[in-house]
């Protein structure tokens, strides 16, 4: 569908809608009628202090390399090391001392509107303001004396999703936002009920599964991680992170059954910008994002869901979008270079035509916010968990047919060749920054469900009476990956993730109502939660990548409210087999109908044992460390 | 004349019960008469009438209660049909092997109260739990008020409540059973849609017709933004935060009959009760007016009346190992077998929790609503308490709630609009 035809469908819903609430308003005495519409709302601040003493390590501020001294001796592939000196990265003006991770203000509201009997106008709207910055200090570019790659913004753009994706213009047609302000309405749809059929054409949210946090079944829609990240309040899940789009979904009930089906426009996950708190992209990347190719996509897909004697069975197919995309070299996607004369280290001036003669073609560019040094290019491929040789040597021989090989660069079949050779790169050229690119492929997902629930009617105290337990796996054939060395040419491979849920409640005592207590286990066979192919795990400043077998990750999780429900405290395990723990406790205080207040602590442990590179905590501590965070809502 | 003669004969009560059982006026020798005010200075003259919390807070708690003539005319203490099913199936109902009742086919009952005339306690309960409505299907638009022990409203709930029976029907086509529904007790969902933080939370509860089995629960808690299954065992917790209303308190027999045991009769005599005209029509929304504890809102204004004859049944939770509750008591009306109120303890003998409940016929001079051919009689409001924490929440029925939530009753359309799954989803954001 193109976006005109897009725009006429929009209008054509809006004019319904329109017509609809006339006809209602004629139907029933008074369309403004208070009877017909309720309105209630939240106002709330969330702020997260961060308790270690560093930033987000892919941000400019956070890196590890700032101010510090690395030894570099660069070489050509096949010979010694030609030239031997030390660099410095970026200095002192970046010393990470920011302590606020997070300091929003928002609004929410809830309008429901009653058309007919049958037919409703639900909307749920919200905005955000992201005050961090004006209490502390952040990022600019002109502290690292950066010309292009944040393209002389002077402000760290927390919502616009257009500073990172740049190419694209609103990436939402229900999201209106800036550097520190978003607006949009995750929901605004017509809710049609006519006996068992119910039809919901708008901006809507579709959730499926039984297992909470881990995504098997939950395939529809991707995630907005722009508003703490996936390091909220876990008792909430994805509530507040999950992308609502623009969909018709029919639901019908069939006896012990529902058959569900939905066709959607496609809206992708949206990762924090480059030098915000969460982010988690190497902030001197700079991505030529194609969502433009297939905003105007449909996702659709199906489930079934019902009783089959003491079986709760579901299924699901769905074909639709990657929502966080696949990221590969591509030349100087946003032309900073052809305009313009590169920096040559070594020399005391900037040659004209340098620019567009060396860079434009390739998929580097010289600038402050990229690369100094082999080892820390060796380093951030492993926390990003990449192969750094192979990343090297596509970049040489997929970008421009080749291109860098006219001044010499050859791939290497070994980190200390390519780490001299890297070295050799940045004496000459300086620090270099990456231009890739992301795009979303479409594929099919099967999903199969099986819930079960113990009885022991004999021992009703058994932690085991009426434990629900459920197993969830999801199917992709072919499901493409990032390739781990940003190969112009996917990964693509068939792949399977089983996860298993047990949740019951049980009363440990009298004195206290039911703690609720959920256990799950996750095993994936070709990715992580966050989509990275596991090729790609294990690597460090030292070795490239070997890989894991599967990525295996466990939690626990309980809510314990107080005998009156005013005060609740939760705790959330994540642990990660291959060493990395996520420890959440929380409590929650509604001391009355209007207030109530969340605090809660993150901490994150990556380095439990094994390689930090092999588990996912690690990506998370090294972007938001151990946090501790406040909500403090008002709801009227 | 026995009463279930004289009920037979005309459906009025008098003749069963000597004159002194049927005027407060005579029973109190003339001390108190309808339109009198009970209250701390006069409440020992009928302290015999009353449970020993609703006592206590009259007498400490500046709970007043309002008297009004003893209704004999059992067709405006409950629905008109029900009453009909109960006379015409008398006599029809057993307890099969499994402890389900059972009509003389041996199929699920086949309307009304099975048990009308109690020969112990697990037959009040069990014609009890069959029918907490006593319609077939009703939609209850509610508003309910959590106040803390030194009077202070700090929660305010809205939502609905709606009951279906797919058996033992006594107006709703196809009766008695709903073909394919008839191993189901009830359907039965209860939605919140203020205040914001629990606005679009649903649970749905599917009754078993085995009396001994847990419904299955499944929720659309908006956080998860889906409907998942949730355990269901866990039934003495409060719902929303502040409040005392737990699922095991439901019409005072909120759980599968079996569940409880040890069920038996421990005292009849009269009490006093709101059992009619309860419907509070010059409110425009049915609100009822408050009074009485530290800020004058922890009681709802209410009116009762000299009840006949009421059975205490005493019950434990056999199958609630940890639950806070030792023991419970449930005063029912004799004449209609309805829960009065109820008095629980915890597990070591103390006054825990109370509910006492109003009903009424909502029909007043020229106002009225109706049910079916009949005007509709149902609870009007409760209060719940907790006579340890002093906090107590009041529970009333009120003509709507937000979502354009409103009274439906007898209507099939209850079930595809509250009682599934798919209802949960559109009434969930």
């Amino acid at each position: 569908m193109t976006r005109r035809q897009w725009q006429r469908v929009s209008a054509g819903l809006v004019a319904l809608a329109a017509g609809v609430l006339s006809s209602g308003a004629h139907a029933q005495a008074g369309w403004l009628d208070p009877a017909r519409w309720d309105l209630s709302g939240t106002l709330r601040m969330d702020t997260a202090f961060r308790l270690s003493n560093s930033e987000n390590t892919v941000n400019e501020r956070g890196n590890p390399y700032n101010n510090k001294e690395v030894q570099r001796a660069g070489a050509l592939p096949g010979l010694p090391p030609l030239l031997f000196d030390s660099t410095t990265r970026n200095g002192p003006d970046l010393t990470p001392d920011n302590h606020l991770n997070l300091a929003q203000l928002r609004g929410e509201f809830s309008f429901d509107y009653r058309v007919m009997r049958n037919l409703e106008l639900r909307v749920r709207g919200r905005a955000v303001h992201e005050r961090a910055d004006m209490m502390f200090s952040k990022f600019r570019a002109s502290q690292i004396g950066s010309e292009r790659i944040y393209e002389s913004n002077e402000k760290v753009v927390y919502f616009a999703p257009e500073s990172n994706m740049r190419n694209i213009s609103r990436w939402h047609p229900f999201e209106w936002s800036g550097n520190d302000y978003m607006v949009d309405f995750p929901a605004f749809y017509l809710n049609w009920q006519q006996g068992p059929l119910n039809v919901r054409v708008g901006n809507q949210q579709i959730a499926w599964g039984q297992l909470i946090f881990f995504r098997i079944l939950d395939q529809v829609q991707g995630l907005d991680l722009r508003r703490h990240s996936a390091l909220d309040f876990a008792g909430e899940e994805f509530s507040d992170k999950r992308v609502s789009t623009p969909a018709i979904r029919a639901t019908y009930q069939l006896g012990p059954w529902i058959l569900e089906a939905f066709g959607q426009k496609f809206q992708p996950t949206i990762i924090p910008n480059a030098n915000t708190p969460y982010n988690f992209l190497f902030s001197g990347f700079s991505v030529h994002n194609n969502y433009d190719d297939v905003r105007d996509k449909i996702d659709y897909g199906a489930r079934a869901r019902g009783v089959l004697g003491p079986f709760v069975i579901q299924a699901m197919a769905a074909r639709r979008h990657e929502h966080l995309g696949q990221f590969r070299w591509v030349p100087d996607g946003h032309g900073f270079a052809k305009n313009a004369p590169a920096p040559i280290d070594l020399l005391p001036i900037d040659l004209p035509l340098t620019g567009a003669l060396i860079f434009a073609p390739s998929a580097h560019y010289p600038d402050p916010a990229g690369v100094w040094s082999g080892e820390e290019w060796f380093y951030q491929a492993g926390a990003a968990r990449l192969n750094g040789v192979t990343a090297l040597n596509n970049s040489i021989d997929q970008v421009s047919d080749g291109h860098l090989r006219t001044f010499l660069a050859r791939p290497c079949p070994d980190l200390q060749c390519a780490q001299r050779e890297l070295d050799l790169f940045f004496q000459l050229f300086g620090p270099l920054t990456g231009n890739i690119e992301q795009n979303y492929h479409q594929g099919n997902v099967f999903g199969l469900g099986l819930g079960y629930t113990i009885e022991t009617p004999s021992r009703p105290a058994s932690i085991f009476n009426q434990m629900i337990v459920n197993v969830e796996a999801v199917y992709e054939p072919n499901r493409v990956f990032t390739d781990t060395g940003l190969s112009v040419n996917y990964l693509k491979e068939d792949d399977l993730t089983i996860g298993v849920v047990a949740e019951t409640w049980h009363r440990w005592t009298p004195a206290f109502p039911g703690m609720y207590m959920v256990w799950q286990y996750m095993h994936r066979r070709k990715g992580d939660m966050f989509g990275r192919h596991l090729s790609g795990f294990g690597g460090d400043k030292n070795n490239v990548p070997t890989g894991i077998d599967s990525f295996n990750a466990v939690v626990f999780a309980f809510q314990q409210p107080s005998p009156s429900l005013v005060w609740r405290f939760d705790f959330a395990a994540l642990y990660d087999i291959k060493g990395g723990l996520l420890l959440q406790p929380a409590v929650k205080w509604e001391p009355t109908k209007n207030w109530r207040v969340d605090a809660f602590v993150n901490f994150l442990e990556g380095s439990l044992h094994g390689k930090r590179t092999e588990n996912i905590v690690s990506s998370l501590q090294d972007a938001s460390g151990h946090e501790l965070s406040f909500r403090i809502a008002y709801q009227f | 004349m026995p009463l279930a003669r004289a009920l037979a004969k005309d459906g009025d009560s008098a003749r069963a019960y000597p004159d002194e059982l049927l005027s407060i006026e005579e029973w109190s020798g003339g001390r108190l008469k309808p339109g009198d005010e009970i209250n701390a200075g006069n409440v020992d003259l009928v302290e015999a009438l009353l449970d020993p919390i609703r006592y206590a807070q009259i007498k400490d708690m500046g709970r007043t209660l309002q008297l009004r003539a003893t209704t004999t005319d059992v067709s405006r203490l409950m629905p008109v049909p029900y009453l009909e099913a109960t006379l015409r199936n008398a006599g029809r109902a057993r307890f099969d092997a499994r402890g389900n009742v059972v009509s003389d086919d041996g199929g699920p009952w086949i309307g009304g109260n099975p048990f009308p005339d109690p020969r112990d306690g697990v037959e009040a309960f069990a014609g009890h739990t069959l029918s907490w409505g006593r319609h077939d299907a009703v939609v209850y638009p509610f508003k309910t008020y959590a106040l803390t022990g030194d009077g202070v409203p700090r929660y305010e709930y809205e939502g609905a409540w709606a009951e279906l029976s797919p058996v033992a029907r006594v107006v709703m086509e196809p009766r008695p059973h709903w073909p394919g529904h008839e191993n189901r007790l009830r359907y039965q969902s209860l939605l919140f849609v203020y205040p914001e933080s629990v606005s679009g939370t649903a649970y749905l509860n599917i009754w078993p017709y085995d009396h001994h089995a847990f419904p299955e629960l499944y929720g659309y808690l908006p956080q998860f933004r889906r409907i998942r299954k949730l355990p269901t065992d866990q039934r003495f917790e409060p719902l929303v935060p502040g409040s005392n209303l737990y699922l095991s308190d439901a019409w005072a027999a909120g759980d599968p009959l079996h569940t409880w045991g040890d069920y038996r009769i421990v005292w009849r005599g009269p009490v006093l009760a709101a059992v009619s005209g309860g419907w509070n029509p010059e409110h425009p929304d049915w609100a009822h007016a408050t009074h009485g504890g530290p800020r004058g809102q922890t009681f709802w204004d209410t009116a009762v009346e000299l009840v006949p004859e009421a059975i205490a049944v005493e019950a434990r939770p056999v199958k609630f190992p940890r639950a806070p509750v030792g023991k419970k008591c449930v005063w029912f009306d004799a004449r209609t077998m309805l829960p009065l109120s109820m008095v629980s303890y915890d597990r070591r003998g103390e006054l825990f929790r109370s509910f006492d409940g109003a009903y009424g016929v909502y029909a007043s001079g020229d106002r009225q609503v109706m049910a079916g051919d009949y005007p509709y009689w149902s609870w009007t409001h409760v209060h719940g308490f907790d006579i340890q924490s002093g906090s107590m929440t009041r529970l009333e029925q009120v003509r709507e709630v937000r979502g354009g939530h409103r009274l439906m009753v007898y209507d099939q359309a209850i079930y595809q609009r509250y009682l599934t799954e798919t209802a949960l989803q559109r009434h969930g954001l």
